[in-house]
């Protein structure tokens, strides 16, 4: 995969492996998602980006079944209506409390549960796209 | 302390006018309220304004009404600039500053979901290109989290939306006046699991607009004047989960409409417990049920039970959104908290014709908007 085609500041990618990028505040140890130069919660510009955890938990999720609209949706309606497929969204939960908003893979709700593991993955933007975003992939039997 | 009166309201009617400008239904609606509290633009003072599709701000409606030189202060609030507008003239009023003025508010929107773009919420464009700015996404997730966390069925949600369209069709100004059975919102189609099409509310466009004035003032123009007892506006905490948040944190803290509420109910010297009724931000059928608890009509997961048994109907203990809401009026962004106001007022006067709460005396109005605001205010007769 092609390091430039990935957002700056949105992921860590080692050994094949997928992690979040989010800013770490050395004062008050909160996190903040997206990357930015200073905590959300003290204002704090002593903050570290620092990966999260490779996997965690769907807190929360839906089916985007409509063509959002464009700008600032990457694909636009004159792609064609055929080229729009309905993706899952969802909240992911990591163990440092965190929980972060991200498409899924799956894009059957029933085939999603709240609770159950997903890990963080890298997919293209669009089919064909060389650009590049993250994506929580649900691991089969790990319902929790 | 100072108190303040509502003492004219005005509306355009929410719909869609493809020949008028988002100005022309600020107008109509300063014109309504004037008359209705029988003033003359020349004794408004101020007016705090907002309109987010309609024009670049409100200013267009002073060469419309007159350019008398007043102080005209637009609001940005998201979908709660009608209650900051509302909080703004109040606190003007309470200041000493003025005695009498306007809250205003009027939109025009393209047909479809919010086109909201990254940039203009300091958000990174992915974001945007991944497709993960619809509001649709958040309501539908935050409603999917409250409904597991505290046994809220998908039928509780279609009664919502039965409400809505059965109180809109007793509305002669609503836009959508037809009623539709719980199994007619609960069978439209799914457009973001767990909220079918009927569960939404549109966007629209009209106008709404409220003259306040110093109480002991409200005589001259009004002999039932309606009382502003509280009007608060409130931001987010660290970590809430809110529209245009890429992240939240578990379990997340009070949100921002709990803590408008509070501090209105605190404000006001009223509980909730002595409200008449209640309009609460219903842009989807699931933030009506969980505005209810946010907001202390009742605890997480007693709106199961209460929706069930028709606790928030017409006739109900505390009906709620009794024009038919956003989802029956659509939502005019800026204008939609004051057509909340402007429902109480005339549920306060006596005057909402078949939809009247017998004896209603003291109403509460929350809105909440993007990213992550509450604005909530307490009127009594």
């Amino acid at each position: 995969m092609a390091p430039g085609a990935v957002p700056a500041r949105l992921l860590s990618i080692d050994s094949g492996q997928a992690r979040l990028l989010a800013a770490h505040c050395e004062d008050c140890l909160s996190w903040s998602f997206p990357c930015q130069d200073s905590c959300a919660k003290c204002g704090s510009e002593a903050v570290v980006d620092s990966a999260l955890p490779q996997r965690g938990r769907l807190w929360s999720y839906t089916i985007q079944t409509f063509r959002p609209p464009s700008p600032p949706f990457a694909s636009a309606p004159e792609d064609g209506p055929d080229n729009f497929v309905p993706f899952g969204v969802g909240m992911v939960e990591f163990d440092n409390g965190l929980c972060v908003h991200g498409r899924l893979t799956e894009s059957d709700s029933s085939r999603l549960d709240i609770g159950m593991t997903v890990e963080t993955v890298v997919v293209p933007l669009e089919a064909g796209s060389e650009e590049l975003i993250y994506a929580f992939q649900p691991i089969r039997g790990g319902a929790q | 302390m100072t108190e303040v009166a509502i003492v004219g309201i005005g509306i355009q009617p929410f719909g869609r006018y493809p020949d008028k400008m988002g100005v022309d239904h600020g107008v109509t609606a300063i014109r309504a309220a004037l008359k209705d509290a029988g003033a003359e633009w020349s004794d408004i003072q101020f007016a705090f304004g907002g309109t987010r599709s309609g024009g670049n701000n409100t200013d267009p409606i002073l060469p419309r009404m007159g350019l008398s030189g007043i102080q005209l202060t637009n609001v940005a609030n998201g979908c709660a600039t009608g209650g900051a507008s509302m909080a703004s003239a109040y606190n003007a009023i309470v200041s000493g500053q003025y005695e009498v003025g306007l809250a205003l508010g009027f939109e025009k929107y393209p047909r479809g979901a919010l086109a909201a773009l990254p940039e203009n919420w300091a958000l990174p464009s992915w974001v945007g290109t991944a497709g993960m700015m619809p509001t649709t996404q958040y309501f539908a997730m935050k409603a999917k989290r409250y409904m597991h966390e505290h046994g809220i069925s998908p039928r509780t949600l279609a009664l919502v939306g039965e409400k809505a369209f059965g109180n809109g069709s007793l509305n002669p100004i609503a836009w959508r006046r037809q009623a539709l059975s719980a199994d007619e919102v609960a069978n439209s189609p799914m457009v973001s699991d767990p909220l079918t099409k009927y569960m939404f509310c549109n966007p629209s466009d009209g106008g709404a607009a409220m003259i306040l004035c110093r109480a002991d003032l409200a005589h001259r123009f009004t002999n039932k004047p309606i009382y502003l007892r509280a009007a608060t506006v409130r931001s987010r905490l660290y970590g809430s989960f809110d529209v245009f948040g890429p992240s939240c944190v578990v379990p997340p803290p009070e949100p921002p409409s709990a803590i408008a509420a509070r501090a209105a109910f605190e404000m006001a010297g009223i509980g909730p417990k002595d409200l008449s009724l209640a309009q609460l931000q219903d842009t989807e059928a699931g933030a009506e049920v969980i505005h209810m608890a946010e907001v202390g009509l009742c605890a997480d997961g007693e709106q199961e039970q209460l929706i069930h048994s028709g606790a928030t109907r017409l006739g109900g203990s505390i009906p709620v959104n009794t024009d038919g809401g956003c989802m029956a009026n659509g939502e005019p962004v800026a204008a939609s908290g004051l057509r909340q106001i402007y429902e109480s007022v005339l549920q306060l006067r006596g005057a909402a014709g078949q939809r009247q709460v017998e004896g209603a005396k003291v109403a509460f109005t929350q809105v909440y908007g993007a990213p992550g605001i509450s604005g909530c205010t307490i009127l009594t007769v």
